[in-house]
């Protein structure tokens, strides 16, 4: 859908922090929610975006990665055979993006989500899951700050319930 | 705790994170904290995460995956990386065993089945003395030291190769018998409803029977559903020289085809089948090749009531061709198809091919092959089949070695084409042992490893040397033997 008038057509964004960013269409409508704000509100407005659910150093941190991938070609439908072949492999410009406190990735994961940019959302998601691999229940609530909340009776139970490997 | 802020993994992302996360790590996840727990327990994670790989979820290919609860889907995982987990030790551990003792189990059974997810063993006797028949038992094995008798009957038929499954609504086993009757070949459905009491002894009703009327014999078959399927040996139609023929049928409409497949005239005596909705998958060797020829299900449509092998003979010509790919092979095969081999929608379907053994080549080493093959099972429609790209069709082929001066038997593959167990005889000592083989999840070059299961001497009231019969389940890694002095043995090891 993108026409050439399109490329040139500059998007404004508003975040929760009342910060405006001006960035290129192509750039913005990495984020599906955008885009589809974008269709509604039709393309004579120079109306703002308003993100109330994003801050603005998050937002910044995101556009990096949209301005990165804009040539990007549209994600293909979820189709059952994603699943499978389920892989934690990260392209090296996204390794290195996500190279950021736990804080900013919780933050770009939420957004990701909110602002449905998927690609975006698999990456967080991705470092997540490599950052659990291997890990005994304690030492990821060690890593994420979790607040262990079971009384060491269901905490027992549960082990024995979920335990699988023959020495743990 | 320190001062950091604290973060922590926002709840709703949790399914995304499953999304990636290896299964054993989402099981450690879950550990952390009630919220999370709860999200793991939802089903909507489980659904939203399959079908997956490395998820063994063996399904039958009838019900669909979205009906599991996520504590159906949880206990098979966790049971599947128990086994895993055990099978990774050089001698696995048995966690728990049971020899039930029934009077109606009483003589020793010919050969044992484990269905529905291992759940449930089908045992038969065989009678061929006499009054030929056979006993057929089913076994519910949710506490293995009480197994309740679900079936007991006996059908007076000289019995050759069975498959059995459990009907859609689970109350019934439904049975697929090529048999002989007096000098007559035919192949029977059984359906018997299982049994409300314990001991209340059950009777059978026969939805489907074909008699062979011209010359041939019923020998592999296969059951799925609705269909049924069985290769037909020593059939020449008229005008023909020796072709393989093999009968498909829908036995609830009596609706019916027999296909006579291109193959090498060689080819017809190593031939196996198996229905995998919806293809009915036919693999045949020769000694110079194995193939696999794949054929849509509803290919039945071109055939009519209880047609017989003539008339599908005099109308091949209108059907469509078939996909099929080849393998090389350097000997003559003995061939084994793994069961159902659905992990979601793609399964992958795995052969063994066993050297066949002669008295003359004991003391060289033979390679034995495995092959796993990737079915696209997204559409059932013939004429979308008639008009699809042909290379859909894939497989990896791994060789692996076989013992010296040994033969395998009671070849059983388990339900994700992943590990099978077979009983290792040896012709030179008097060795007998249990032996397992496991392969990779995705299929890829390393050939797959071969170790004990269950040595010469066990730690068990029972030697394999005695074994008859032997039975094995991959989703809920279940051995089950019968030995020739009528006992049974069952052996779990996740």
């Amino acid at each position: 859908m993108s026409t050439t008038e399109d490329k040139t057509r500059k998007v404004k964004l508003v975040t929760s922090d009342n910060e405006e960013f001006e960035v290129d269409w192509e750039v913005a409508t990495r984020s599906v929610l955008i885009k589809h704000m974008l269709e509604d509100i039709g393309e004579s407005e120079e109306q703002a975006i308003p993100l109330p659910n994003v801050t603005a150093n998050v937002l910044k941190k995101v556009l990096e990665w949209c301005e990165h991938h804009r040539k990007d070609p549209e994600p293909a439908p979820e189709s059952s055979d994603d699943n499978r072949k389920r892989t934690l492999e990260i392209g090296d410009w996204d390794a290195k993006f996500i190279q950021v406190d736990q804080e900013m990735l919780f933050e770009i994961i939420l957004a990701a989500n909110y602002l449905d940019i998927k690609a975006l959302l698999d990456v967080g998601c991705k470092t997540v899951a490599n950052m659990i691999k291997g890990k005994q229940p304690e030492e990821i609530r060690k890593m994420f700050n979790i607040v262990n909340d079971f009384t060491p009776e269901e905490e027992a139970q549960i082990k024995k319930e979920n335990e699988w490997a023959e020495d743990r | 705790m320190s001062s950091e802020p604290t973060v922590y993994l926002p709840e709703d992302l949790v399914v995304h994170v499953a999304r990636h996360a290896a299964v054993e790590d989402i099981f450690s996840l879950k550990q952390t904290c009630r919220s999370i727990y709860a999200s793991v327990n939802a089903d909507y994670l489980w659904h939203q995460i399959l079908p997956r790989e490395d998820i063994p979820l063996a399904t039958p290919l009838h019900r669909d995956i979205l009906s599991y609860s996520a504590a159906e889907i949880q206990s098979h995982v966790l049971r599947a990386l128990r086994l895993r987990s055990n099978w990774s030790q050089d001698l696995p551990t048995i966690k728990k065993w049971a020899s039930p003792k029934l009077e109606e189990l009483d003589g020793s059974h010919d050969i044992l089945k484990l269905v529905n997810n291992g759940s449930i063993l089908v045992a038969i006797k065989r009678n061929r003395y006499h009054n030929a028949s056979m006993t057929v038992s089913a076994l519910l094995l949710e506490d293995i030291q009480n197994p309740r008798l679900l079936v007991h009957y006996t059908s007076p038929v000289l019995l050759k190769q069975y498959e059995a499954t459990i009907d859609e609504a689970g109350k019934s086993l439904l049975l697929a018998a090529a048999v002989s009757k007096g000098n007559t070949e035919v192949l029977q459905i059984y359906r018997s409803l299982f049994a409300e009491t314990a001991y209340s002894i059950s009777t059978f009703e026969m939805p489907y029977e074909f008699e062979l009327k011209q010359q041939g014999l019923f020998h592999k078959v296969s059951l799925q559903g609705t269909f049924v399927a069985s290769v037909i040996m020593g059939h020449v139609p008229e005008g023909a020289n020796n072709v393989s023929s093999i009968l498909l049928a829908n036995w609830e409409t009596g609706n019916q085809i027999t296909l006579f497949p291109p193959l090498n005239e060689t080819i017809r005596e190593n031939m196996d089948i198996k229905i995998i909705y919806p293809y009915l998958v036919i693999i045949a060797a020769c000694n110079t090749e194995l193939r696999v020829i794949l054929v849509p299900i509803g290919v039945i449509e071109h055939g009519s009531h209880l047609e017989s092998p003539n008339i599908s003979w005099k109308n091949r010509r209108t059907l469509p061709d078939f996909q099929s790919i080849k393998f090389p092979c350097m000997d003559f095969y003995e061939i084994c198809i793994s069961d159902i081999a659905s992990v979601g929608s793609f399964p992958i379907l795995s052969v063994i091919a066993f050297p066949s053994i002669s008295r003359d080549d004991i003391f060289q080493s033979k390679k034995a092959m495995l092959l796993r093959i990737k079915l696209d099972t997204d559409s059932d429609d013939l004429r979308d089949y008639e008009h699809r790209d042909r290379t859909g069709l894939s497989g990896v082929m791994n060789n692996f070695d076989v013992r010296m001066e040994s033969y395998p038997e009671y070849v059983s593959l388990g339900t994700t084409g992943r590990r099978a167990v077979w009983l290792e005889q040896s012709l030179k000592s008097d060795y007998t042992q249990v032996v397992r083989m496991s392969c990779s999840e995705t299929p890829n070059d390393s050939p797959p490893s071969l170790k004990i299961l269950i040595p010469p001497e066990p730690q068990l009231p029972f030697k394999p040397s005695a074994c008859r019969a032997l039975a094995f389940d991959e989703a809920s890694g279940r051995v089950c033997l019968g030995s020739y002095k009528g006992e049974l043995f069952i052996l779990d090891y996740a």
